[in-house]
C-alpha cells in the first residue's frame, strides 16, 4: 500500500496547486504541453535535492545522517565563484569545485568513522563550520561570474540536468542496486556488529559514502549556480532539512538496514511540487490567508519529517 | 506450605519449547540450586519467575496466593528479587543512590536531599548485610563483586523472601565466592528461600539443599544435595547416551596443520594458547562463559589482534590485520550470537546468506543477479534452510535455519579452516543433527574445524579432541578415554587432575 | 557536592578554569587603550547568559540521553509573541511572562512528542527547528499587517532583562540551578536514567516522566535565556535570528564534560563551556581577526572538542562492540 501513497500524493498536490493557481486549459493537448513543461521545470529546478537525495539515502542506510549538505553545496559555489569568470572557468573553478566537496565530504566521514562522533553532532558542527567558511570566502557579497562562461547555463537547464541527474541514476540506479557496495552499506546500518564480523570495513564504507554525498554536492552546485547564476553566503539553507524529508518520505528508515532510491526520488518531487506550488500560490494564498503561504513550507516541512519518520518506525515494527 | 509453587508452567517462543510443564516447589529458607546446559530452559525459567517473560499456561503460586508479574518491578514488589549477571545499574551515581533508587529520599526541613542521612541508611543498610563499602562511592568504581552484593543488599533491603541468582560467581574470585556464600547462609537462616542457578557443579554441592536439573526445557530431576554428586548431575544434565546422536562418518585425520598457535595472549583476554588443527579433525574448545574461547576465536578470525605468541596458517605466519585477510586465506568465523553478531532480522534470507560469498561471485562490483539466486537456492538446498523463499525476512525463520543460515554464509565458499561459536545454540533437535552431519562432512572433506561449544555431549561427541579453558588460558587438553563430561566440566572448574592434563601443541 | 563529582568531571572543570584564566590574560592583553578591562567583564554577563542558562537546561536534557536542537527556534517562537505583544501595549512584565511562557510551552510539547510517538528526541527537535521558526513566520504575519520580516522594539523600557539585569537574572539563576542541582533528587533521577532505563524501570521510577521533567525544566531555563536574548535586540528577525545557537550551547554542555549519551555531567562545566567558548571569540575579535572567519572558527572548535571527546570513549566503546 504504502508504494502507491506518494505517486498519489504527488498527483493530488500538483492538482492541488494548478487549481489554485488558477490555470485555465484550452484542451488535451494544452494539458500535456502543460504539464510537461511543469515536470520539466520541477526537475531542474529540484536539482540539488535530487542529487542530494541520493546521496543522503547511502547516508540514511547506514543509520547516519548529514546536517551539512546545504552548506557544503554553498561553499563549493561561494569558492568555485571567486575564480574569474570567462572559458578559463572550466579548468580552474570546476576542478577546485570537485576536489573541495570530495574533502568537505571526507571530512564529515572521518569525523565520523574515525573520531566516532555522533553523525548528528558531527554533521551539526560541520554545517555551522562550513556556513562560517562561506562568509569568509565571499562576506556579504553576492558573485556570479556563473553567467559569463560558456556553455555553464547548460546544467541549469531541463536538458542539462536530465543528463546529470540521468548519469546518477544510471550510475547510482542500476550500477548501485546490484553492486556489492550497496550490500555491504546495508548491512552496516542494519547491524553494525553483525557488518564487522562478516568483514566489511566498516570506517571506510562511512567515509566513501559521506565522501560521495561531497561529490553530489559539488554536482548540485553545478546545477543550483548554473540556474540561479549567482551565490551569496546564506544560499541554499535549509536544503538540508528538504534533502531529509524527501528521503524520509520515500520510505528511507532513519535507524538504517533499508532504503530506496526510487522512493527517495518520488520524494523530491513531491517536496520540490510543494515548494513550487507554495511558491506559485503565493498571490491567491495573500488573498485568502492571514499569513504568507511560503511561511507554511517550514511547518509543513517540519510536520512531513516527523510523520515520515514515525511511519517508517511503525512500519518496520511491524515487520518483525 | 511452600513459598513458591509451580504448576505446569510452560513457555515457548517461535514454535520452539523452551519450559514444557514445569511442577516446582520452594520452601521458605531453602536453597534450591538449577543446573541445565546451555538452552535448557535456565534462563526462560528465571525471566518467568522475575516477571519479564509471562509463561504460556500453568500456575505460579506465591505465599499461597496465584501471581501474575506483567513487570520486573511487581515480582520485586511482591518479593521476588532476581540478580542478573548484567546488572542493571547507574554507574555515575553513588552507591546510596543506587541502593535508594525509587525510594523517598530523607529530605531536610527545607526541602533539599539530607546527602548525610541519605548515606547513614545506606550504610545501615549495607551493614546489615554485613558489607564494608562506602556509601559515598561511585558505583562504576566498585568491584563486580560488590556490585552484585549491593544488588543483594538493595533486594534484601526490599523485604525480598525469594532471591534469585544468576551465574553469580561468573565474575568473582574464590575469595569472593566464599563471601558470597557466608552472606547467603545468612539469609536462609533469616528465612529467605534462594534459587541458586549456575554452572559451577562444585558450588552447587557445597551450598544447596536441594539441586533441580532442567535438560532441554524439562524438569527432568529433584533430589537433596547430599544424594547427589558431580557424576549425577552431569548424567541428569546430558541424558542422551552420546554415540547413537553424533555422526562419526569421517575418516582418520591427515597430518597436516592448517591452524597452530604457540604462546597466543592478549593483555586481559587469554594467555600462553598454544594448540593445533589439523585438516580433517574437529578440535572442540570447551569452558564456561568467560573462559576466553570467544576471544580467542575473535583474535584468529583477525577481529583484534594478538599482544604475545605467535599464529600460523597452513605453515606461514598468521597475523591477520582484519577479518576480510581471513576470508581470502580461507577461514572463517561463525559467531556466537547469530542475532547481535551475525544476522540484520529485518533482511532477507537470500541476502544473509549471499553476503557470504559476495565477494566470490562479483565482477567489477556488481553480482550478476542469475549467478547469485542460483547460489543462494543452492545454499538453501544445500543447508536444509526451511523458508518459503529467498526472500522470506530472516527474522521470521525459526532458531534452527537462522543459524543454518549463518551457517551457510560462512561454508557455501568453501573455507578451509572453520571456527565455530556454539554452532547449535538455541536450536532445536532436528536442526541440531542436520549441523552435526553437516560439520561432520566438512571434517570429512579434508577441512580443518576448531568448534567452541558449551553443550557437553555436542562437544565431546563431535570432537576428535577437547581443549578445555578456563580464566584465559588452556587447562587440559582431553582425548581418547579422557574425553568425559565429568573431565571437561572438572577442567572447566580448575579441578582436573588426570591424564591429558597439560595441553601439547601435537 | 564537589565530592559527588568523578575525577574526570573535575579535572575537566579544572582544565576549564584555567583556559578561562589564560583566555582573560589574553584579552586583558589584546585590549587596547582606552577600553576598559573591567567594562569586558561588566559585559560578559548579559552577552553569555543566553548561552549559559540554555546551557544548563540543556544539560538536563542530555543527562537524560535525549538532546533537543530546536532550541533557537523556539527562542525564535517567544520573541515573535514577544515583540507582537510589545507593538499591541503590552507591559513589560506581561511580555516578558509571555516570552517565558511560550518558550516553556514549546519544550513541554517536544517532550510529549518524544514520549508519545516513540520517535528519537533527535529528530523530533530536528522537525521543531524548522516547523518552530515556521511558526513563529506565520504568527508574525496574522498579527502583524504587512509584516515586512522583522519587529522592531526600540523601546528602551523593554530591554531591561536584555541590558540592564541580564548579569544579575545570571547571577541569581545560575546560583539557584547549582543550588538545586546539589540538593535535589530530581536531577540525580535525569542522570540515572540516562545511565540505565532499565535500573530506573525496575526501581519502579517512570522514564517518561523523568524525561518530561527534563524538558520542563529546560524549558523554564531556555525561557530565560530567550528572554534575555530578544531583549538585547532593537528589531526581532525570525527568520535569521539565533541561527547556530544551539550548536553553541550544546558546545558548551559538552566541553563542560558532560557526556553527550547521557548519564554524567555536571551545571558546573557547562557554564565553565559557555565563558570559555565566548572568551574565545571575544580573543578574536580583541585580536582584530575578521568577523567572518569567527563563526568558521568557533565551529570547528566546538568539532574539535567534541570530536576529541568522542575519540577517548571511542576505543572502549569498539571492543565493547565485538564483544
Amino acid at each position: 500500500m504504502r508504494r502507491w501513497v506518494l505517486p498519489l500524493l504527488l498527483l493530488a498536490e500538483v492538482a492541488l496547486f494548478t487549481a489554485i493557481g488558477g490555470v485555465s486549459f484550452h484542451g488535451p493537448g494544452d494539458v500535456a504541453r502543460y504539464f510537461a513543461s511543469y515536470f520539466g521545470d520541477l526537475l531542474a529546478q529540484s536539482a540539488p535535492v535530487l542529487l542530494l537525495g541520493f546521496g543522503m539515502t547511502l547516508v540514511l542506510i547506514t543509520a547516519g545522517i548529514d546536517l551539512s549538505v546545504g552548506s557544503m553545496v554553498a561553499l563549493v559555489a561561494a569558492v568555485m565563484a571567486t575564480r574569474p569568470s570567462g572559458p578559463g572557468f572550466w579548468w580552474t573553478a570546476v576542478p577546485l569545485g570537485l576536489v573541495l566537496a570530495v574533502l568537505l565530504g571526507l571530512t564529515n566521514g572521518g569525523l565520523i568513522a574515525w573520531l566516532d562522533i555522533p553523525p548528528i553532532i558531527a554533521t551539526l558542527g560541520t554545517m555551522i563550520f562550513y556556513r562560517g567558511l562561506c562568509f569568509v570566502v565571499l562576506g556579504d557579497a553576492e558573485k556570479s561570474p556563473f553567467i559569463d562562461v560558456p556553455g555553464y547555463e547548460w546544467f541549469g537547464q531541463f536538458s542539462g540536468v536530465a543528463i546529470v541527474v540521468g548519469l546518477v541514476l544510471v550510475g547510482g540506479g542500476a550500477c548501485f542496486v546490484r553492486s556489492r557496495w550497496r550490500r555491504e552499506l546495508l548491512m552496516l546500518g542494519g547491524n553494525r556488529v553483525a557488518a564487522r564480523y562478516a568483514a566489511i570495513p566498516v570506517n571506510r564504507r562511512l567515509c566513501e559514502v559521506y565522501g560521495l554525498v561531497g561529490l553530489l554536492a559539488f554536482a548540485a552546485a553545478l546545477c543550483f549556480t548554473a540556474r540561479n547564476s549567482s551565490v551569496s553566503a546564506s544560499s541554499l539553507t535549509g536544503l538540508e532539512l528538504k534533502v531529509i524529508v524527501a528521503v524520509v518520505l520515500g520510505g528511507t528508515r532513519v535507524q538504517g538496514g533499508a532504503g530506496s532510491i526510487v522512493g527517495t526520488f518520488f520524494g523530491v518531487l513531491v517536496v520540490a511540487a510543494l515548494d513550487e506550488g507554495l511558491r506559485g500560490a503565493a498571490t491567491w494564498g495573500d488573498r485568502h490567508l492571514p499569513f504568507k503561504i511560503s511561511h507554511l513550507q517550514y511547518l509543513l516541512l517540519g510536520a512531513l519529517l516527523v510523520a515520515g519518520v514515525w511511519l517508517n518506525t511503525r512500519a518496520g515494527a511491524d515487520k518483525k | 506450605m511452600p513459598l513458591l509453587k509451580l504448576e505446569a508452567v510452560e513457555k515457548s517462543f517461535a514454535g520452539v519449547r523452551a519450559l514444557r510443564p514445569i511442577q516446582l516447589e520452594l520452601a521458605a529458607g531453602e536453597v534450591l540450586g538449577l543446573i541445565g546446559e546451555n538452552g535448557a530452559g535456565k534462563s526462560t525459567l528465571i525471566k518467568v519467575l522475575s516477571g519479564v517473560l509471562a509463561p504460556d499456561a500453568g500456575v505460579i503460586t506465591w505465599e499461597g496466593r496465584p501471581a501474575r508479574f506483567q513487570t520486573p518491578h511487581e515480582a520485586l514488589a511482591a518479593g521476588i528479587a532476581t540478580i542478573h549477571q548484567e546488572l542493571a545499574c547507574c554507574g555515575s551515581l553513588s552507591v546510596a543512590e543506587n541502593l535508594l533508587l525509587g525510594e523517598p529520599w530523607p529530605r531536610r526541613a527545607w526541602g533539599g536531599v539530607a546527602w548525610g542521612r541519605l548515606e547513614a541508611e545506606a550504610a545501615r543498610q549495607l551493614a546489615h548485610f554485613g558489607l564494608d563499602i562506602a556509601p559515598s562511592r561511585f558505583f562504576h568504581e566498585l568491584s563486580a563483586a560488590q556490585k552484585q552484593e549491593v544488588a543483594i543488599a538493595r533486594a534484601l533491603s526490599r523485604q525480598a523472601r525469594l532471591l534469585i541468582l544468576d551465574e553469580p560467581s561468573a565474575s568473582l574470585s574464590e575469595p569472593e565466592v566464599r563471601r558470597l556464600f557466608e552472606h547467603l547462609e545468612r539469609l536462609r537462616a533469616a528465612g529467605v528461600a534462594i534459587l541458586y542457578v549456575s554452572h559451577r557443579l562444585d558450588e552447587i554441592v557445597k551450598l544447596t539443599d536441594r539441586v533441580a536439573v532442567l535438560r532441554d526445557g524439562e524438569l527432568v530431576a529433584v533430589y537433596p544435595t547430599r544424594e547427589a554428586d558431580v557424576k549425577r548431575m552431569v548424567r541428569d544434565m546430558v541424558g542422551r547416551p552420546l554415540d547413537q546422536v553424533y555422526p562419526h562418518t569421517r575418516p582418520a585425520r591427515a597430518d597436516s596443520r592448517s591452524l597452530e598457535l604457540e604462546r597466543v595472549g592478549r593483555a586481559g583476554m587469554f594467555e600462553e594458547v598454544s594448540f593445533a588443527v589439523h585438516s580433517g579433525e574437529i578440535v572442540g574448545l570447551a569452558g564456561l562463559v568467560g573462559a576466553g574461547r570467544s576471544e580467542l576465536a575473535r583474535a584468529i578470525f583477525g577481529l583484534y589482534p594478538v599482544d604475545r605468541g605467535q599464529m600460523r596458517l597452513f605453515g606461514r605466519p598468521w597475523t591477520p590485520r582484519d577479518p576480510r585477510q581471513a576470508l581470502n586465506a580461507g577461514l572463517v568465523y561463525v559467531p556466537e550470537e547469530r542475532k547481535r553478531q551475525g544476522l540484520v532480522l529485518e533482511h532477507s534470507v537470500g541476502e544473509s546468506i549471499s553476503i557470504g560469498f559476495s565477494d566470490l561471485l562479483a565482477r567489477w562490483g556488481l553480482i550478476p543477479a542469475g549467478a547469485e539466486t542460483a547460489r543462494v537456492q543452492r545454499a538453501l538446498e544445500t543447508f536444509a534452510i526451511r523458508a518459503t523463499g529467498p526472500d522470506q525476512t530472516v527474522g521470521t525463520l525459526s532458531g534452527g535455519n537462522q543459524q543454518k543460515a549463518l551457517l551457510a554464509r560462512w561454508l557455501d565458499r568453501e573455507p578451509r579452516v572453520i571456527v565455530l561459536d556454539e554452532p547449535t545454540r538455541g536450536v532445536d533437535v532436528g536442526a541440531k543433527a542436520e549441523i552435526h552431519a553437516l560439520i561432520d562432512r566438512l571434517a570429512g572433506q579434508g577441512k580443518a574445524v576448531l568448534m567452541v561449544s558449551s553443550e557437553l555431549p555436542e562437544v565431546l561427541g563431535m570432537s576428535d579432541r577437547v581443549l578445555v579453558m578456563r580464566g584465559g588460558s588452556v587447562s587440559a587438553e582431553l582425548r581418547g578415554p579422557a574425553m568425559t563430561q565429568e573431565n571437561v566440566i572438572l577442567a572447566a572448574s580448575g579441578l582436573y587432575t588426570g591424564e591429558g592434563g597439560s595441553p601439547s601443541s601435537c | 557536592m564537589l565530592t559527588r563529582l568523578s575525577p574526570y568531571l573535575r579535572q575537566r572543570l579544572a582544565f576549564l578554569v584555567a583556559g578561562n584564566v589564560v583566555l582573560l590574560v589574553a584579552i586583558a592583553l589584546l585590549l587596547k587603550q582606552g577600553a576598559s578591562f573591567s567594562d569586558v567583564l561588566e559585559r560578559c554577563g548579559p552577552d553569555v547568559a543566553p548561552t549559559v542558562l540554555a546551557g544548563l537546561g540543556m544539560t538536563g536534557v542530555i543527562f537524560t540521553g535525549a538532546i533537543d536542537i530546536s532550541i533557537a527556534s523556539i527562542i525564535v517562537v517567544a520573541g515573535t509573541v514577544f515583540g507582537i505583544l510589545v507593538q499591541r501595549g503590552g507591559s513589560p512584565a506581561a511580555c516578558y511572562a509571555a516570552c517565558v511562557l511560550v518558550t516553556w510551552l514549546l519544550s513541554m510539547v517536544n517532550g510529549w512528542l518524544v514520549r508519545g510517538l516513540r520517535v528519537p528526541a533527535i529528530i523530533i527537535t530536528l522537525a521543531g527547528l524548522t516547523f518552530y521558526r515556521g511558526l513563529a513566520l506565520v504568527i508574525a504575519d496574522m498579527a502583524i499587517p504587512s509584516f515586512t520580516g522583522n519587529i522592531s522594539v526600540p523601546d528602551e523600557a523593554f530591554h531591561g532583562p536584555g541590558k540592564v539585569y541580564g548579569g544579575w537574572i545570571l547571577v541569581a539563576v545560575l546560583a539557584g540551578a547549582l543550588a538545586w542541582e546539589a540538593f535535589a533528587r530530581v536531577p540525580r533521577r535525569w542522570l540515572a536514567l540516562g545511565s540505565s532505563e532499565e535500573a530506573c524501570r525496575l526501581a519502579g521510577l517512570n522514564p517518561g516522566r523523568i524525561l518530561q521533567s527534563a524538558f520542563c525544566a529546560s524549558g523554564l531555563f531556555l525561557g530565560l535565556a530567550g528572554l534575555i536574548f530578544v531583549t538585547r535586540v532593537q528589531a526581532i528577525e525570525p527568520a535569521r535570528m539565533a541561527l547556530g545557537f544551539e550548536l553553541q550551547v550544546i558546545g558548551a554542555v559538552v566541553l563542560g564534560g558532560t557526556n553527550i549519551f547521557g548519564g554524567e555531567g555536571c551545571f558546573a562545566g557547562t557554564v565553565l563551556g559557555a565563558l570559555f567558548l565566548y572568551f574565545t571569540a571575544q580573543v578574536l575579535v580583541y585580536a582584530g581577526v575578521n568577523p567572518y572567519f569567527q563563526e568558521a572558527v568557533t565551529g570547528a572548535l566546538i568539532i574539535g572538542v567534541i570530536g576529541l571527546d568522542c575519540a577517548l570513549h571511542r576505543r572502549r566503546k569498539l571492543l565493547e562492540e565485538l564483544a
